[in-house]
């Protein structure tokens, strides 16, 4: 079995405006394995966003490729990407991650019932429940806090078991103590084989992380392994000088 | 996917009860017309309908037809921009469905299934209002004097059979469109929070809008050559056909037009300044906000204009035409052989009309008005000339007829036109054409003696001297039988005032129902607006905005909007109007033009009242 989970390959991409072209990504080559949190940092610009939005077929890479586990992304069309994306991805980000309309509960079956299955209610409910809002499956987002709709974003991938779960700042918004909580359960989900990868600027929250991938200017600057809080913010003020 | 829908538009309510209203009243809009078309029909179907109450009929059947047509433009218009704004403004939403696994498929399906339920609603709900007004409406159609016939309520079903389909499809249609759109969405518009809307048209949408301005470039190369009453109809449609083209294109046009209005006011008042960005940004608000005010100015502008320009033409003609220096209103028959018996009277002509019957394929058909003359006197009187072919051949069983006519019914000069007198079929054949003079005489014109005349008009008296005696001696003659005598030109100017009298009355019942629709349509859609600014003015007023600002901006930007829309119906207007008064002069030279100013302003400051004082309403009902 391919040990990788993502698989990007000499990924560019470049934003054209009418301000000019801006070179986002210049040639990024990395694998993310299988059941192991990932956690991406770098200086505002950088192109971490961009990076993320690429891995998971939010947006096509200028040139490059990805492959999610054995399927390349190149080769999808939309509606086919969108049908693999419910399967295989899950997303949270720092803010707006549910429909506002829905449930919490509704929100966490929502990728199972688009792809045409039944919502089955106890393992919904076993999902809010590890993130911890086994009571508030009834609520919907407007009464629930930040901390609490990530968390529902989580279940999301609780339930759904995709094989990778993207993450953009998802503790951004959030005090220390919910943050933790968050990072907590992330990294949780790498212990059922899932892999994460997250997109940080706070050197805490990639502490969680079992590697931290140092970007700047659109390429991959650096690489550190079960590092420390102190030694990723050392690595990052050595990027910011 | 239905309970899905379900929950959704229970969180876009007020994007959606936008939408239900707006279909709400467009669809009791088009029952109502519906139901007057369907009432002239049904009681014209009645026995013993007399020819004059026919004619009177077929005028009603006319107007109403073109009334419902231009609401069913308005109701149409607006519903399908509404919904297609309310599907547009929910893109992050969408975006996010998207991410989470929804197919562009799905998407479609999910908003088309969301406006079935909230257009099923509306169209049975506005249905139902319709088929309760349609007894008051036939009321007021009597109360305001339209016509004195008893219209004959018609069965209901005409309405709902047309107002319900045609509602509900436009509706769709509009959500269709939209959802195509808003289906290719990327997942990532759902992370980016302050999209920049695309304001670049579509191929389809640069399409139309080139098909549209394409036709009125089609008119405008031919307006000279065009006869002015069909530069009247052209009028009419026209505005349409223009603001179909706007508004494919308006995204593109209306936030830009806007921002350059605000230009000299953005450096004075920075609440100027955060509505312009907001109006520049906001593209899809603005322009369905836009489109209702844009719509309504254009059709009632060019129709005000091109009707005082016809009247201008009229009376101009009238005038060109009229020899005799005096007029006589005559009270009673005996009047007016006293004024023909006036031996200082040298010519009096007295207008004499008949209504016959024209003949439709060996049979009496519809009734046509026709002018007996005594070729001697009226062409004294009111100079009857022929252009083509020889008056003084009208003799015998022969017709002479108007320029317009002509253009109209497509016989000229050398044709026959066959009329039913006293139960006989009697072919008339045309010996002249003569120039057009609509109080004067009308468009067919017969020789005395063929049939008997049914009613008199004015006299048109010629004196043998002086005018003031002749004026002096005709009062001491008619002195107690009621009679007006009016020198000439006083007398065509209270014609025209009659005219534009009949004008106003006209315009009021081919525009009142799409005007009040229009004015739902543009509280409706300020309101939809407002409420989709909300989270934007919330975050500009964190940023330090007070609460004065903020209002000021808001109320800014609705007279932006407004103003933008205006000036767009107003340069169609403009526009219409100048072909109407091209067609004029290549007619006839030297026509005064009358500019109805004031119902023109009236129009502008009605709807900027409208929209000002909707997002004031706006504004405070969220305290
Ligand atoms: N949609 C876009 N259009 C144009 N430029 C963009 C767009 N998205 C991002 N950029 C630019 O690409 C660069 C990288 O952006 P991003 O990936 O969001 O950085 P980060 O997430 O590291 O802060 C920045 O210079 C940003 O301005
Ligand atoms: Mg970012």
């Amino acid at each position: 079995m391919n040990q990788a989970a993502v698989t990007l390959d000499g990924l560019t991409r470049t934003y054209r405006s009418r301000a000019g072209s801006v070179h986002a990504l210049r040639g990024v080559t990395h694998v993310v394995q299988r059941g192991t949190f990932t956690a991406i940092m770098g200086p505002s610009g950088s192109g971490k966003s961009t990076l993320l939005q690429l891995a998971a077929g939010l947006d096509r890479p200028t040139s490059g490729r990805v492959t999610i586990g054995d399927t390349r992304l190149d080769k999808l069309n939309e509606t086919a990407l969108t049908r693999f994306r419910r399967t295989s991805m899950a997303f949270v980000f720092q803010s707006y991650n549910l429909l506002d309309s829905l449930t919490a509960f509704d929100n966490v079956a929502l990728p199972a019932r688009l792809a045409g299955r039944r919502a089955d209610r106890a393992g919904v409910l076993a999902a809010l429940a590890h993130v911890g809002l086994r009571d508030q499956a009834r609520r919907r987002p407007s009464e629930l806090s930040g901390g609490q709709q990530q968390r529902v974003a989580i279940a999301r991938a609780v339930y759904g078991r995709p094989d990778v779960l993207f993450a953009d700042e998802p503790t951004g918004a959030l005090d220390r103590g919910t943050g933790r909580d968050v990072l907590e359960l992330l990294r949780s989900l790498t212990q059922g084989g899932q892999s994460v990868v997250m997109v940080t600027h706070d050197p805490l929250a990639a502490s969680f992380a079992d590697g931290v991938l140092f970007l700047a200017d659109g390429q991959i600057v650096g690489h550190l392994a079960r590092a420390d809080a102190g030694q990723i913010a050392a690595a990052m003020n050595e990027l910011e000088r | 996917m239905l309970a899905l829908a379900r929950q959704t538009v229970r969180s876009s309510w007020r994007g959606y009860l936008g939408a239900f209203v707006a279909l709400l009243f467009g669809v009791v809009l088009i029952a109502v017309t519906t139901t007057l078309i369907g009432s002239v029909d049904a009681t014209s179907n009645l026995p013993g309908v007399t020819a004059d109450q026919r004619t009177q009929l077929d005028d009603l059947a006319a107007m109403f037809g073109m009334m419902s047509a231009v609401s069913a433009f308005m109701a149409l218009f607006v519903v399908g921009s509404t919904f297609g704004f309310v599907v547009a403004s929910r893109r992050r939403e969408l975006g996010l469905l998207r991410l989470v696994g929804a197919t562009p498929r799905q998407v479609r399906r999910l908003l088309l299934g969301e406006s079935t339920v909230v257009a099923a609603a509306a169209t049975t709900v506005g249905c139902l209002l319709g088929t309760m007004l349609a007894p008051a409406v036939l009321d007021l159609v009597r109360t305001i004097g339209i016509t004195t016939l008893h219209l004959e309520a018609p069965s209901p079903w005409i309405a709902w059979v047309v107002a319900a389909p045609a509602g509900a499809v436009v509706a769709l249609l509009g959500v269709w469109r939209s959802a195509r759109r808003a289906s290719r969405i990327t997942p990532s518009a759902a992370l980016r929070e302050a999209a920049v809307e695309r304001t670049r048209p579509s191929i389809v949408q640069l399409a139309v809008a080139i098909v549209c301005f394409g036709g009125l470039v089609t008119a405008i190369v031919l307006a000279a050559d065009l006869p002015p009453l069909f530069a009247l109809v052209a009028s009419i449609l026209l505005p349409e056909v223009v603001v179909i083209g706007l508004l494919s294109i308006g995204p593109a046009v209306i936030p830009r037009l806007a921002a350059l209005l605000a230009r000299p006011f953005v450096d004075r008042d920075v609440a100027a300044r955060l509505a312009r960005d907001e109006v520049r940004g906001a593209v899809r608000t603005t322009a369905a906000v836009a489109a209702p005010v844009m719509a309504i100015s254009a059709i009632a502008g060019s129709l005000l204009l091109s009707l005082s320009f016809t009247a201008d033409w009229t009376t101009a003609q009238d005038r060109s035409r009229l020899r005799a220096p005096l007029v006589v209103e005559a009270g009673s028959p005996g009047a007016t052989a006293a004024v023909a018996a006036d031996p200082t009277v040298a010519v009096a002509d007295v207008r004499r009309q008949v209504t016959l019957q024209r003949d439709e394929d060996g049979r009496p058909g519809s009734p046509d008005e026709v002018e007996i003359v005594d070729l001697a006197t009226a062409s004294t009187a009111r100079s009857l000339t022929a252009t083509r072919g020889s008056i003084d051949d009208l003799r015998g069983p022969s017709v002479a007829v108007t320029t317009t006519w002509v253009t109209d019914a497509g016989i000229g000069l050398g044709g026959t036109v066959a009329f039913w007198i006293d139960g006989d079929r009697v072919p008339l054949r045309v010996v002249a054409v003569v120039p057009d003079a609509p109080d004067l005489y009308g468009e067919l014109l017969i020789p005395a003696g063929l049939v008997p005349p049914t009613t008199d008009g004015p006299v048109f008296v010629v004196p043998h001297g002086d005018a003031s005696a002749t004026r002096d001696s005709l009062r001491r003659t008619l002195a107690g039988t009621d009679s007006r005598i009016l020198d000439a030109s006083a007398w065509i100017d209270a014609t025209a005032a009659q005219t534009r009298q009949a004008n106003n009355v006209g315009f009021t019942v081919l525009l009142g129902p799409a005007g009040l629709y229009a004015a739902i349509a543009i509280v409706n859609a300020t309101l939809i607006g407002a409420s989709q600014r909300r989270r934007q003015r919330e975050l500009v007023q964190l940023l330090g905005a007070s609460p004065d600002q903020v209002r000021r901006a808001a109320i800014w930007q609705a007279g932006l909007v407004c103003g933008t829309a205006l000036l767009l119906g107003g340069a169609t207007t403009a526009v219409l109007g100048w072909l109407v008064r091209r067609a004029i002069t290549a007619d006839l030279a030297a026509v005064p033009m009358t500019i109805p100013w004031l119902p023109l302003l009236a129009i502008g400051v009605v709807c900027l009242l409208l929209t000002v004082s909707a997002t004031a309403a706006g504004l405070s009902s969220r305290k």
